[in-house]
């Protein structure tokens, strides 16, 4: 009996004691401050070495680039207010705002892009994203070592307010890229002192956003006070953002059920279709594309035909409808939705290069190649990241293929780092990923199957596409550059080394009060233009 | 019952316990723990280098110049015996070195920042585990066969077989999204602390009281409690002050395990409710190739575990005379 009162009590005391310090931890909310979740812990904040889409968003919140990305798709100005382009598209010249400031009131000018860029592709800085500005003029040169002297990159300062790019070659999505983080303007004098820490302090993270960081609980949450030295400020209409760090999607999901959040972009797939039928999902588009590689130095997959009737005997619709279940759209070609040349939908100009659900054009194509109704078609050997939803799918299509081709398929599961190696390495005959664009244009997706493209894994060289994706970059005029980047992609649906099969959206929920809040299709979220309503 | 390494096998004989004999056996253990230390450093540094993939290993392929530069600054590109080497001279100053994930933190920071989080949670759901399985454990035992005790008997085997990964979400669900009681994850005021700690604290208290149950009822039927009876000792003196200090034994020896294990926090636990411990780091150190805090919690756990092993034993010979330092093995 002792022992029960004695429990008892504890329960009580405990309840007692946590039940009010918890009321209080809990609701003491500020108005006007939005609540994310923001993922696991930034692994840096310094925009030259960023690369996921955490810390890409935190940076979106605190820097600025040239321009910005809006959210109806549009570039606008940003650091810059105009700019000009030179005939031949290979000189770019941004006339900066004279009011752009850092958060400690000091100018933003020409010279801190000179030095910001100059600082990402020195290679003792080592940024994995340096490659994004490779389409400035001796970039490359200079981060690989072979030059040294940082007075040939192709950017300089004319004066305090004009800047002067000078390209590779004419790259007609390079007003988009300066959105990107890696492009953003770091504050020379203080980086220069703290390099490797910087961005830790909220006193020395120094930046030229909407928001400043007030405060950096490691692992727990960072928040975010708005910036009045910011250029734009009228335009920002939140009261501060408070970004907490949670991992696991299905914890994201209770917090924001428990109303602790405003927005949440990371949901288990598993309740998707639950959160769909209750009507509170929205959905985005996302400039991605799921696909599997073939390997085309493999046996049978050799043959184009062969990757064909693979290709064309798989039902989309029925894995978007019964499997994905996302309300996906399916993929007849590589390039995703979304993606403009000049004020044009490349996907919708270039419509789709392959049938779906062709079971009989499939079977034909596969008794062409010697493998009637799949007699004496090896077992094939398909990679996949362990985890996600590609199992799923996978064992969709293991069923698809065998009843419409006769052909075996075995799965393989790999944790990540090790699928990454072995479809690198080529061992194996299909490898299912999923691809998104850094930077809006479709040579991001057209690139990975150059011939010597570092994330080719199907192995398939191809002069001809090689030839016409450089065409492309040097092309200036939309339409012709358009036309440049179908041919090349006719070609490769043609030859097959790549089965797509449907373009991902974004999924998440969002406060009723929460407007504006724009989820760029390149992965992270920007709250400049966010409120939370009245 | 008690796991004892075989490397540790030559720390067995000695002269008997005296103040003497303790510092020697205390030396003996102390040597024995940092071999130990250094076959659990080795193992694990080739191990990690012999998995495929690294630290900055990504969806995308980099560019090979960017590859260089990246392998450059963190010195991966060196012969791995020349960095198994440097490794183990910072080590022996103490400095795990950096993260390679969190750039600018070093581990030593981390796990400073993490492991307080994690022992708050399981002192508590230790304490929690201690404090309601011994008393149900014996009551189970005094009353055995009564419907208490088939009672306890079904509640233990619930908590040892349901796993945290149901229980955790379930809790969460429960007092969370459904009453509103408890705020469902975060770390912050004493109220995130509930559900994290009861989650944790579920599967020792089945297990401590079992043992407790289990090496009571032997204890019960020993000639010296009738003894001690027949002293004319009052039933709960009899109990508590002459039955519980041997049929604490078999916990004690269970403690030295379970204590590094919930200290050092739980994967499920942490991620479920989003506790920044050092549990995340155990599983999410490894798929990122984050080398640095690999090795850091490899560390960290095997150290923690060796000393609570050798406070274990200790409180063995303290409590058991069986248990004697150097002839081990009746108490155990």
């Amino acid at each position: 009996m002792k022992i029960r009162r004695r429990a008892i009590g504890f329960f009580l005391l405990m309840a007692l004691v946590l039940g009010c310090i918890g009321c209080a931890a809990n609701r003491g909310e500020e108005q006007g401050v939005l609540r994310y979740n923001l993922g696991p812990e930034p692994q840096t904040l310094d925009p030259a070495l960023a690369t996921g889409e955490p810390e890409l968003t935190a940076i979106l919140a605190c820097f600025e680039g040239l321009t910005r990305l809006a959210p109806n798709g549009e570039i606008v100005p940003g650091v810059a207010k105009d700019w000009a382009i030179s005939p031949d598209a290979c000189t770019y010249t941004f006339y900066l705002r004279e009011d752009a400031k850092w958060s400690n009131g000091e100018p933003v000018q020409a010279a801190d892009f000179v030095y910001s860029w100059r600082r990402v592709l020195q290679p003792e800085l080592a940024s994995p994203y340096a490659y994004q500005l490779y389409v400035i003029e001796n970039a490359a040169a200079f981060n690989s070592g072979e030059i040294t002297d940082p007075e040939l990159i192709g950017v300089q300062a004319l004066d305090a307010h004009t800047l002067q790019v000078d390209l590779e070659h004419p790259t007609g999505y390079f007003l988009s890229l300066v959105a990107f983080p890696t492009y953003f303007p770091v504050h020379g004098p203080l980086v220069g002192e703290r390099d490797g820490d910087w961005w830790l302090d909220p006193d020395t993270y120094i930046g030229n956003g909407p928001f400043v960081l007030k405060n950096w609980v490691g692992r727990q949450r960072l928040s975010f006070a708005p910036n009045d030295k910011y250029w734009d400020k009228d335009k920002v209409r939140l009261g501060g953002l408070e970004f907490v760090l949670v991992e696991d999607p299905a914890t994201e999901l209770a917090l924001f059920e428990a109303g602790d959040i405003h927005l949440a972009n990371h949901l288990p797939a598993g309740e998707l279709r639950r959160l769909k039928e209750e009507g509170c999902l929205r959905q985005g588009g996302d400039l991605a594309v799921n696909y599997y590689y073939i390997n085309t130095q493999a046996g049978p997959l050799a043959d184009t035909r062969v990757r064909r009737a693979l290709a064309l005997a798989i039902n989309r619709r029925d894995l978007v409808d019964f499997v994905t279940r996302g309300g996906e759209d399916i993929a007849l070609a590589l390039v995703p939705p979304g993606v403009e040349i000049g004020g044009v939908d490349f996907r919708r100009e270039g419509g789709p290069y392959i049938p779906d659900n062709a079971g009989d054009e499939a079977r034909a194509l596969l008794a062409e190649a010697g493998y009637p109704r799949g007699e004496g078609f090896p077992l094939l050997d398909l990679l996949i990241p362990a985890g996600g939803g590609f199992s799923l799918q996978a064992e969709a299509l293991q069923e698809m293929w065998f009843w419409e081709l006769g052909i075996e398929l075995a799965i393989r599961p790999l944790e990540w780092q090790t699928f990454l190696t072995s479809a690198a390495e080529g061992d194996f005959d299909l490898a299912a990923v999923g691809w998104n664009a850094d930077y809006i244009d479709p040579n991001s997706f057209l690139e990975v199957f150059l011939s010597q493209g570092g994330n080719n894994f199907s192995l398939w060289q191809n002069e001809e596409y090689d030839g016409l994706l450089a065409a492309a970059q040097m092309e200036v005029e939309p339409a012709r550059r358009r036309e440049l980047y179908h041919r090349a992609e006719e070609l490769l649906l043609g030859e097959m080394p790549l089965i797509p099969l449907y373009f991902p959206l974004r999924h998440y929920l969002q406060a009723e009060e929460l407007q504006d809040v724009f989820l760029s299709p390149l992965g992270m979220v920007d709250f400049k233009w966010a409120s939370l309503g009245d | 019952m008690f796991f004892f390494p075989p490397w540790e096998w030559w720390t067995l004989s000695g002269p008997a316990l005296g103040t003497r004999g303790m510092l020697s056996y205390l030396l003996r253990r102390g040597a024995g723990a940092v071999l130990v230390l250094w076959l659990v450093v080795t193992i694990s540094f080739f191990l990690m280098h012999w998995l495929p993939g690294g630290p900055f290993t990504g969806e995308k392929r980099l560019p090979q110049a960017i590859e260089r530069n990246l392998a450059e600054r963190y010195r991966l590109g060196e012969p791995i015996l020349r960095q198994y080497g440097a490794f183990l001279a910072h080590v022996i100053r103490g400095d795990l070195g950096p993260s390679f994930r969190y750039q600018g933190r070093s581990v030593n920071q981390l796990l400073w920042e993490a492991f307080p989080v994690s022992a708050t949670v399981g002192i508590l759901a230790l304490s929690l585990a201690l404090w309601v399985g011994i008393p149900l454990g014996i009551r189970g035992a005094v009353g055995r066969g009564s419907a208490g005790d088939v009672f306890i008997f079904f509640l233990t085997g619930l908590g040892m077989s349901l796993p945290t990964f149901v229980l955790a979400p379930l809790l969460l669900y429960i007092f969370a999204l459904k009453l509103g009681w408890l705020p469902p994850a975060l770390w912050g005021g004493p109220a995130h602390l509930v559900l994290p700690v009861l989650s944790l604290a579920f599967f020792p208290t089945a297990l401590i009281t079992r043992l407790v149950q289990g090496s009571m009822a032997a204890v019960l039927a020993a000639d010296y409690l009738n003894l001690a009876r027949a002293k004319g000792l009052g039933e709960k003196m009899v109990l508590y002050r002459h039955a519980l200090p041997n049929a604490l034994v078999p916990v004690l020896a269970y403690l030295g395990p379970l204590t590094a294990g919930i200290l050092t926090g739980s994967f499920v636990v942490e991620g479920v409710f989003a506790l920044p411990g050092l549990g995340e780091y155990f599983v999410n150190s490894i798929y990122n190739r984050d080398y640095g805090v690999i090795m850091g919690i490899a560390l960290f756990y095997s150290a923690l575990l060796v000393a609570i092993n050798l406070a274990v034993d200790l409180a063995l010979a303290y409590l058991d005379p069986r248990f004697t330092l150097t002839g081990r093995g009746e108490g155990g």
